[in-house]
């Protein structure tokens, strides 16, 4: 229990945490469990996810705003491919799956086009992006929230970069 | 270049992956493990965190000294059964204990708040078994809950730190009024149900008259 309770130290961060907690918890779950399609382990999922958010409540400013949800959903989609991966026995695991974005816009918006490729980028490489240039966590902050290494999340942004080159050079848009 | 190309564009592509996810998301009835497991960082966050598990563990070792504060009432509609409401202090820490042995074969009824504290608003609610608990908010950090628990056949027990105890009386009734390093929790009962009010942010007298203004329908 001292471990929990260490998590958590000043009575601003308990407040929101607590109405993160009860703002998301169903939306996690169904995160989770798209995922991992059973219950039990989509609930694990939704708890560890809560440890991790606990241990950086600090970057949370306003529990219902989008920057919340974002970083709520990404780190239990990021928790829930963990427990995916032990599943299978599996020290790696690509996660190449891509979200269910809405029809791209063709007006020619290169910020739309950039956006549009970010998101569309397979499940790790958008989720560090996401947590390193949204939320603004360190390399480090990152490796300690999802269990990591630092090499590995520095490594994953680097091809997460590279991924996203190559779609925008795929779009016509020469980025460097 | 890269690096300023994603930071400039990166709110857009949130935004645009949001869509992904439905707004409302369908309730989930989360298992007692998962309750289980999240409730103590959950009461941790609510009251008080290490200090207070701290001195729960100290008052299990040293020996105490223990002035009982105790209260009973009737409820009459069960048929004047009795629910017993009773606070324990000991070394830094009260418990706060509330029991009643019957059975309350009718549903567990709704609750009203006459009062709200100016600029708050209802920012989520959850209802577990017999208990519910609402999570009022305001920008600049104030906050409180309300969290009104039906006892049938059933011990409920509270530990808090307690910088300071006070009684008062609500409803006929004597009731409770801690402050657990900042937050002050306001706890009464109403025929067989418990009701804590717990806040940050806000005057205790303002607490006190919320507390004193949920009434059962």
């Amino acid at each position: 229990m001292l471990v929990y309770t260490a998590l958590l130290d000043d009575s601003a961060s308990r407040s929101l945490f607590e109405e993160t907690y009860y703002l998301y918890k169903s939306l996690m779950y169904t995160a989770a469990y798209s995922i991992l399609q059973n219950t039990r382990d989509a609930e694990d999922a939704v708890h560890d996810a809560f440890l991790s958010i606990a241990d950086h409540m600090y970057a949370v400013e306003d529990p219902q705003s989008r920057r919340t949800r974002a970083f709520v959903l990404t780190v239990t989609e990021s928790r829930a491919i963990d427990i995916l991966r032990r599943r299978r026995g599996e020290l790696s695991l690509d996660d190449e799956s891509t979200p269910q974005l809405p029809a791209r816009r063709e007006d020619g918006d290169m910020a739309y086009g950039v956006a549009y490729a970010m998101a569309s980028l397979p499940g790790e490489s958008r989720r560090l992006l996401l947590l390193r240039y949204d939320m603004g966590f360190s390399t480090g902050e990152i490796a300690r929230m999802l269990g990591k290494s630092r090499a590995a999340v520095a490594k994953g942004l680097t091809r997460a970069k590279a991924r996203l080159r190559e779609a925008l050079k795929k779009e016509g848009i020469q980025i460097d | 270049m890269t690096d300023r190309i994603i930071a400039d564009n990166i709110e857009l592509c949130r935004n645009l992956w949001l869509t992904a996810y439905p707004e409302e998301a369908p309730r989930h009835d989360f298992s007692e493990g998962f309750t289980s497991a999240m409730r103590p960082i959950l009461r941790a966050s609510r009251f008080g965190g290490p200090r207070r598990v701290k001195n729960v563990i100290r008052t299990a070792i040293i020996a105490a000294i223990m002035l009982t504060v105790a209260a009973a009432a009737v409820a009459a509609s069960s048929g004047g059964t009795p629910m017993t409401l009773e606070a324990v202090l000991n070394d830094g820490t009260v418990t706060v204990t509330a029991e009643y042995r019957h059975y309350d074969r009718d549903p567990a009824r709704s609750f009203e708040l006459e009062h709200l504290p100016e600029g708050l608003s209802l920012r989520s609610s959850d209802w577990q078994g017999d208990a519910c608990r609402l999570f009022y908010g305001r920008g600049d950090s104030a906050f409180f809950t309300v969290e009104v628990t039906r006892l049938s056949r059933r011990r409920l027990s509270l530990t808090y730190a307690a910088d300071s105890f006070s009684t008062l009386r609500v409803g006929g009734a004597e009731a409770y009024v801690i402050d657990d390093g900042g937050q002050i929790h306001v706890i009464r009962r109403a025929e067989n149900y418990v009701i804590v009010v717990a806040g940050a942010g806000l005057s205790e007298d303002e607490l006190i008259k919320t507390a004193r203004h949920v009434t059962l329908e």
